[in-house]
């Protein structure tokens, strides 16, 4: 997904040194869940466009940019030594026969996270979940209807309607 | 949430250790980037208890373990430190002026300020003398001589090996007598590392 960077924001990425902390906000849309579940990756709470995101610990492996059609995997580690994530399995996930979660991420800076559109959030869906006394580790794979369009709709040709243009 | 105790007093308080991670990275070419990883450093200090009594000792021993020693965060108010202050009490912030070394986020108590203020705040980082107490409003008075005393929220003790270590005995057994002045108390030193959590 093309991330079109405010001036404040690109002004901030390209320092060489910096005490503003990036980081990322997840939401997470539990199917069958009154609200959704929103936490940051930081010490302190933060308002992101209006809406309150609480602090929690959370862990992502390298979050990878989709270079060909393949499917973006990533794993999110959240903490659960309170199990209050495990709680929300326990009622949503284990019980569905086939459970949908979908997870958002925005990357922000934890100083302005307001310069991230919220509409700049990637989408994931939860394939796999595991959970153990200390951390809950979902398996995300990144939207599929997004990455399944073909973009320009056409039919591919040999010449791809430009005869002239030499090819081996 | 419990208050780390006062007494017995330390015989000595460490100056802070600062903590404060960062990312780093550097290439082969030697260039190198660096970022915060959190929203403010955090305080760490060591609390040196030298021929404590038997019952003082377990003062501290039965605070740690009611705090299950590194898993309960309490409050920490500094022992043994008061620092001089000035107080503008007619400005909204209110202000206070002293050689801080604080940042935004941390707390300070006052006391010995004027009555409306004598209480613990966050506070916000103004210059390297002073600093603005969150959400106070002018009281007025003009300006006060207070005292600031550093102040946690949340803090942890920390322990290697999840162990308090046997305190070093000085002298007598681990026994509370009849009398605190009787001779046959134990004498003990210990070390306790408290440190600030978010």
């Amino acid at each position: 997904m093309a991330r079109i960077l405010s001036a404040a924001l690109v002004y901030e990425k390209n320092k060489l040194e910096s005490d503003h902390v990036w980081t990322m906000a997840f939401q997470l849309d539990i199917q069958g869940a009154p609200v959704p579940f929103r936490l940051v990756n930081y010490d302190q709470d933060i308002v992101f466009h209006g809406l309150n995101f609480g602090r929690f610990s959370v862990d992502i492996d390298s979050l990878e940019e989709a270079t060909t059609a393949a499917l973006v995997h990533l794993r999110a580690t959240i903490g659960n030594v309170d199990q209050q994530l495990q709680s929300l399995l326990e009622n949503y996930w284990a019980s569905s026969p086939d459970p949908h979660w979908e997870v958002t991420i925005w990357t922000i800076d934890a100083m302005q996270p307001n310069e991230t559109p919220f509409g700049a959030g990637e989408v994931f869906s939860v394939t796999q979940v595991q959970t153990d006394f200390l951390g809950v580790s979902l398996d995300l794979e990144a939207e599929g209807l997004t990455l399944s369009t073909v973009v320009p709709r056409r039919r591919y040709t040999t010449s791809s309607g430009f005869t002239g243009i030499p090819r081996r | 949430m419990a208050t780390y105790p006062l007494d017995p007093r330390p015989a000595s308080v460490s100056a802070p250790a600062i903590i404060d991670e960062s990312l780093r990275f550097v290439s082969d070419s030697g260039y190198e980037q660096r970022r915060a990883l959190h929203s403010r450093p955090r305080r760490r200090y060591t609390l040196e208890y030298l021929g404590q009594d038997t019952v003082h000792t377990r003062v501290i021993r039965d605070f740690l373990q009611q705090q299950r020693l590194g898993v309960l965060p309490f409050e920490f108010v500094h022992p043994t430190a008061m620092d001089a202050c000035f107080i503008y009490a007619n400005s909204t912030p209110v202000i206070v002026q002293f050689q801080h070394a604080m940042v935004s986020g941390q707390w300070l108590g006052l006391v010995q300020g004027p009555a409306a203020l004598n209480t613990v705040w966050k506070v916000t980082y103004a210059n390297t003398i002073q600093v603005t107490l969150n959400g106070s409003q002018a009281v007025g008075g003009g300006t006060v001589v207070g005292y600031a005393i550093p102040y946690m929220p949340y803090a942890v003790a920390r322990m290697q090996s999840d162990t308090f270590e046997a305190p070093t005995k000085l002298l007598g057994p681990d026994q509370v007598t009849a009398s605190p002045s009787s001779p046959n108390t134990g004498y003990f030193n210990f070390t306790v590392v408290v440190e600030e959590i978010f």
